[in-house]
């Protein structure tokens, strides 16, 4: 067999090289197009006119548009490097295992390096952004990122302020980072516990991706001086627009079974397959709980009394060769059934307020799958119901995972 | 801005990004640098205009580099009418003398032209094959099958030549 790849390309090369770029003349196509008159930004000019103008610009920029209130320059996202491919397959992974509907359908091929900041240390955190084809964009700094939809959520956590106007996210223990999207924010503020306020800058990138990113990487000393409390965007006026300080907010200590759990009293109260829950009550009231097949540990977690506010919270957990559906649901509960595809159903009883039940091989076939727990109360209401997607990719094992994309693998 | 409201200066950021590769491409097609970057012009201008038209359900570099690659095989098809386009394997052949010095040129010149603008657009522009696919507004899965099919006949071409 005759690998042809490096003959095209080196033909290909040979026979047509990359031309440059000198034919290159937007001022014709604007001609061309028969809009010069109404979209014409210069006419053409000799490089020294050329530069007079860029000078003049990057003074209008730098010295009288803040002033002015003149939006800040935009890095032009089409001229930025493209990603090598080993980016653009971690991009590529986003699209693909996610449940149905979930994907952000990211145009991986699309990825380019933005900028690269740099840590206090002096580490580099190159920043990668893609767009979607949902209108949003994805990016990756260093070792976070996230995708964001066409628009910024409005919701906010307590005590923050239009909070969804910053997508802020928290990578390992001193990096912050994220996106705005308001052109009316000029400055973004880090304040801290006791150590002075610091100004981030935006870096704004052209549509499609149309968004302010930022970085800031916490020193040793402002960690030791009580870290961050909040990010806060600021219009040119300097007035607040928002604020985010609940990912600053330490976990409620009820929150940790291992400061609060007494462990002297844990005991199992369900057991289903290899799997089992066990509680223990917590010292802040409420219980603690561990859901564990064999020796790994799944979930766990504490509560104070009546913190569930839903009737029923459920899910499938899935290992190489489990898989687990386990709920913890309301008092009210009386009885949750789990249905599958084929028509088969099981009823399970809530102990101390959880199920647990390991699907047995026969239902991890497609056509036998769950697809839906309801939770029914003593007299028969229905109380809550979610539902299941069977044709989820890595819910179920298999003994052969396929490809599914981007060089991923796994059970169908 | 969403994606679906493409504005001059996208374009325009687009054409200063890429201009290289769309020529690359462009001149590939008809067979002459000079009438590539008057595709290329062409193409970029007919964006502009139109760009309301661009529907925001792929990739705006994709939409445009159909717009191009349409004026890129009007000028061809144009310049084949003119006669000064050589359009063969045997054409190419001749004009090289011997089909050993054509080698893969002349049959990636005779391939279908889906195959053709697939593999122009793999290794001249250097998309991959999702960019590929909205270039030619067509699946991922066709692109790759294109380019197998590509590769393909090529490794056909090369098997026969070795025997």
């Amino acid at each position: 067999m005759i690998d042809v790849e490096p003959l095209i390309v080196s033909e290909l090369d040979a026979l047509l090289p990359l031309p440059d770029g000198g034919r290159a003349d937007w001022q014709d196509v604007v001609r061309r197009a028969g809009l010069d008159r109404r979209h014409g930004r210069w006419p053409l000019s000799p490089r020294r006119s050329l530069a007079l103008i860029l000078l003049a610009v990057a003074a209008i920029v730098f010295l009288v548009a803040p002033a002015l209130g003149i939006a800040p320059p935009v890095l032009d996202f089409f001229s930025s490097k493209h990603a090598p491919k080993r980016v653009v397959h971690q991009f590529d992974a986003l699209n693909v295992g996610a449940p149905r509907g979930m994907s952000p359908r990211v145009i991986a091929g699309q990825t380019r390096l933005v900028t690269t900041y740099h840590g206090h240390n002096g580490t580099a955190f190159p920043l990668w952004v893609a767009p979607t084809r949902k209108g949003g964009f994805c990016f990756m700094v260093g070792y976070g990122g996230g995708c964001a939809g066409p628009r910024m959520p409005t919701r906010s956590e307590p005590g923050d302020r239009n909070g969804g106007a910053i997508g802020l996210g928290r990578y390992g223990s001193t990096v912050l980072a994220g996106y705005v999207r308001d052109k009316q924010i000029a400055n973004l503020e880090v304040r801290f516990k006791h150590a002075p306020t610091v100004t981030v800058p935006l870096l704004w990138v052209s549509p499609p991706i149309d968004a302010g990113f930022f970085f800031y990487d916490i020193t040793p000393a402002q960690q030791r001086q009580g870290g961050p409390v909040a990010v806060v965007a600021l219009d040119e006026q300097g007035k607040e627009l928002a604020r985010v300080a609940w990912i600053f907010r330490p976990k409620p200590a009820w929150f940790d079974p291992r400061k609060v759990a007494d462990l002297s009293k844990k005991h199992v109260i369900l057991r289903s397959g290899q799997a089992s829950i066990a509680i223990a009550p917590s010292r802040t009231g409420g219980n603690c709980h561990w859901l564990q097949e064999r020796y790994a540990p799944i979930a766990t977690g504490c509560a104070p009394p009546r913190y569930q506010t839903v009737p029923m919270a459920s899910g499938l957990n899935h290992g190489t060769d489990f898989t687990v559906f386990s709920a913890q649901v309301k008092p009210t509960v009386d009885r949750v059934e789990l249905r599958f595809q084929d028509g088969t159903q099981i009823v399970l009883r809530p102990v101390e307020e959880f199920v647990l039940y390991t699907l047995p091989k026969n239902h991890w076939p497609r056509g036998h799958r769950l697809t839906a727990a309801v939770a029914y109360s003593a007299n028969g209401k229905q109380l809550a119901k979610q539902t299941f997607d069977p044709k989820q990719v890595a819910t179920y094992p298999c003994t052969k995972p396929v490809p599914i994309g981007a060089g991923q693998s796994a059970c169908p | 801005m969403a994606q679906g409201q493409p504005t001059a200066d996208v374009i325009e950021s687009l054409y200063r990004a890429r201009y290289r590769q769309f020529l690359r491409v462009a001149t590939a097609i008809v067979g002459d640098e000079a009438a590539g970057h008057d595709a290329v012009q062409d193409g970029f201008a007919l964006a502009l205009k139109e760009c309301r038209s661009f529907r925001g359900d792929g990739s705006l570099e994709g939409w445009v580099w159909r717009v191009v690659f349409n004026a890129a095989l009007g000028a061809r098809r144009a310049r084949m009418a003119r006669r000064e386009v050589a359009d063969s394997v045997e054409e190419l052949a001749s004009r090289n003398g011997h089909v050993d010095e054509v080698g893969v040129r002349a049959w990636v010149a005779a391939l279908p032209e889906r195959q053709r603008l697939a593999v122009y657009l793999r290794y001249y522009a250097d998309l991959d094959y999702r960019a590929i696919a909205a270039a030619l507004d067509v699946e991922v899965g066709t692109v790759s099958a294109t380019l197998s099919a590509a590769h393909q006949a090529l490794r056909h071409s090369l098997e026969e030549v070795e025997r």
